[in-house]
């Protein structure tokens, strides 16, 4: 009896895979035969993507990331520490061992390294930021003349080779989040366009769950933004020879989750408005102050600080930041558990309400 | 199921939108292989009545039995079994004719062969063409054939020819026919009486809610009142007031004559003519067909609905 029981239970779930398949392909279809939202969807963030890169490229740093390895009881180094505190961009990291210091430095992860002994005052710069280490250069300078009063050591620049962050490094995680909240929101006002028009309607009065069709829906919007990503990883490492250089497992689970986000928004979009007019609006209202606030294109912290506030509103900026520090600094997801926490609760309320309010047809 | 068990049950159906009834106390049973019409102006309950047998619209009170199930807990194993077309509905419009029939043939699981039914409903020619530029029959063909694509027990069809030029109604009444030939239950609405008298083995009449009259057209036509029309056709014109007050319409040298007792009102007719030298032609008694039946209900159910 068990036995029977057990192969009916697979056999009905084979059956459901199988109409979660056909909603899969129905709404791959759908996506590719409409080609302005492909152009748009794939083709348009690829084109942005390119001339921002191009034009760009070498002319950004976000903000100064200054190590200091060395020489924690010398006036020096108390002095440089009180003077950097005070300016806004500039960051600075103390480092006890030198090891890392090092690998930080050669990964690009610091903009400058300062060896500080009591005979020697070490600036370590890569040549394509010479900018910067002249302007470290003076500023230590100043610092020493101020701490010894009299006849500063001398400032060695050592010069080192470093994986350089260039604009390109800033903008791409950004685009990929941006771009996946783009189809994800883009999938939700399709849907809304079927189910006004009365196709989910249509699709009500077959065997056909919601389940099954919600899950179909999700995978199939899931791919599309995979087959995206990819292709823009593609474009970022032929034309600009960008790759990840933090975890692959890491960047890949906050892609993921990001597209099941920003698909479940589509939906609770979808259920929310009665008219795709409504539905542009909306999607208007969240995408486009999301490319100017939520540090995509711009730094957050050149933003003015209203903005800034207001940008941690926007679940864009949590995703984006994340990912740009473990896609570009190699930081481990745990470093950001409020963050991951934050995710998890949003995503369930969006989820939650995305399912229970999905609707097959008008209210009449 | 034997083949005069009833395949629709409905008892005591209510319906209220906002707190207004839309369905007031429906009952009615359907017997396998029986077409029925269900007939009434715009917004008597036919299409609401419809869905909610199909399960696409929630019930207040009472019970819908298909197929000997509860539609309020078999809702999926119902619509695995029965056809619906949908009044007020669109398919994919991006796609195909084919990959629309693909997708439905997916999630019925019909493992048949695609052709078959593309060529049974006369959409091989059309196949390759993307929906949304169909003609108005060409769309109703298909969604008639979407709706037979699980070879259902019962099919639902919501105003099928609405819209549709007589040419393109009268095929589809055609393919309407053959389902009921090979033994299909059929429920369908529709606006057109001689729709109904064509297809329908069983008329339901509904005003505001309510079913007002519920038999078969013969029964229907017989049972109810209603007068017959004369139509005389004489060798010179005459006017409506020569007619002496009989309820007629009088064009030139044809006049007609609504008439409750014809040999009363036929001699009354000849003496006048007699009178007047008037030599008649040609004599037609009209039977009342279901636009006269429907009118009648509906003038004599004013009071109580």
């Amino acid at each position: 009896m068990c036995t029977w029981k057990f192969i009916m239970q697979q056999l009905q779930f084979a059956n459901s895979m199988t109409k979660v398949f056909h909603i899969f392909k129905l709404f791959s279809k759908i996506f590719i035969k409409d080609r302005f939202n492909l152009f748009m969807i794939f083709f348009f963030n690829a084109f942005i993507m390119v001339i921002f890169g191009i034009s760009m490229e070498n002319r950004y740093e976000n903000d100064v990331n200054i190590g200091i390895y060395g020489g924690i009881n010398n006036k020096v180094y108390k002095q440089i520490v009180t003077d950097f505190e005070s300016q806004k961009n500039v960051k600075l990291k103390i480092y006890g061992d030198n090891e890392k210091f090092k690998n930080d430095l050669e990964n690009g992860n610091l903009t400058l390294g300062l060896s500080i002994s009591d005979k020697k005052l070490s600036l370590f710069a890569d040549n394509e930021r010479a900018l910067w280490s002249k302007f470290l250069q003076s500023t230590v300078e100043v610092a020493a003349l101020k701490a010894y009063g009299v006849s500063p050591p001398v400032v060695h620049i050592v010069s080192i080779e470093t994986r350089n962050k260039s604009y390109f490094d800033f903008f791409f995680p950004g685009i990929l989040i941006f771009s996946i909240m783009q189809v994800g929101l883009s999938g939700g006002i399709m849907l809304l366009v079927q189910r006004t028009k009365g196709s989910l309607k249509r699709l009500k009065i077959t065997p056909l769950r919601k389940w099954e069709f919600l899950l179909g829906y999700v995978s199939c919007y899931l791919c599309i933004m995979i087959i995206q990503v990819l292709g823009y990883y593609g474009i970022a490492n032929l034309i600009f020879e960008y790759s990840f250089y933090g975890s692959l497992t890491n960047v890949i689970t906050l892609l993921i989750g990001s597209s099941v986000l920003f698909i479940l928004l589509g939906i609770l979009l979808c259920n929310a408005c009665n008219t795709v007019e409504n539905g542009n609006n909306f999607n208007r209202f969240f995408v486009f102050p999301a490319s100017f606030i939520c540090g995509v294109f711009i730094p957050l912290s050149s933003l003015p600080e209203i903005v800034q506030k207001i940008a941690w509103f926007h679940p864009l900026t949590y995703l984006v930041e994340v990912t740009r520090k473990v896609a570009n600094y190699n930081e481990a997801l745990l470093n950001f558990q409020q963050y991951i926490l934050g995710y998890i609760i949003m995503t369930s309320i969006i989820a939650y309400f995305s399912i229970k309010t999905f609707k097959w047809k008008e209210n009449s | 199921m034997s083949a005069n068990s009833y395949i629709i049950e409905i008892v005591g159906l209510n319906k209220f939108y906002d707190g207004l009834p839309v369905l007031k106390n429906i009952n009615f049973k359907i017997k396998s292989g029986e077409t029925v019409g269900i007939l009434g102006a715009n917004g008597a309950g036919k299409s609401t009545l419809l869905e909610s047998i199909e399960g696409l619209r929630k019930i207040d009170n009472g019970n819908i039995k298909v197929l000997g199930l509860d539609i309020k807990k078999h809702q999926k194993k119902i619509q695995k079994n029965i056809g619906i077309q949908l009044q007020k509905t669109s398919l994919f419009e991006e796609l195909t004719v084919e990959d629309n029939v693909k997708i439905f043939y997916g999630l019925y699981g019909v493992k048949k062969n695609i052709i078959d039914i593309i060529n049974e409903f006369d959409l091989e020619k059309i196949k390759n063409s993307k929906v949304g530029r169909l003609s108005g029959g060409q769309f109703q063909r298909l969604n008639l054939c979407l709706s037979m694509i699980n070879n259902p027990k019962i099919l639902f069809l919501d105003e099928p020819t609405t819209g549709l030029d007589p040419k393109v109604r009268k095929e589809l009444w055609d393919k309407i026919r053959e389902l009921k030939n090979a033994g299909h239950t059929i429920l369908l609405t529709t606006h057109y009486m001689e729709e109904a008298e064509e297809l329908c083995d069983r008329i339901i009449f509904m005003r505001q809610g309510k079913i007002v009259a519920d038999d078969t057209p013969k029964n229907l036509t017989k049972t109810i009142n209603i007068p017959k029309e004369l139509v005389i056709e004489v060798d010179k014109p005459i006017t409506r007031e020569e007619m002496h007050g009989l309820d007629s319409i009088a064009n030139g040298t044809q006049i007609r004559i609504k008439s409750s007792n014809i040999m009363k009102d036929l001699m009354f007719v000849f003496e006048i003519f007699k009178n007047k030298d008037i030599q008649v032609i040609d004599v037609k008694i009209t039977d009342a067909n279901l636009e006269d039946v429907y009118m009648e209900i509906y003038n004599a159910t004013t009071s109580i609905c």
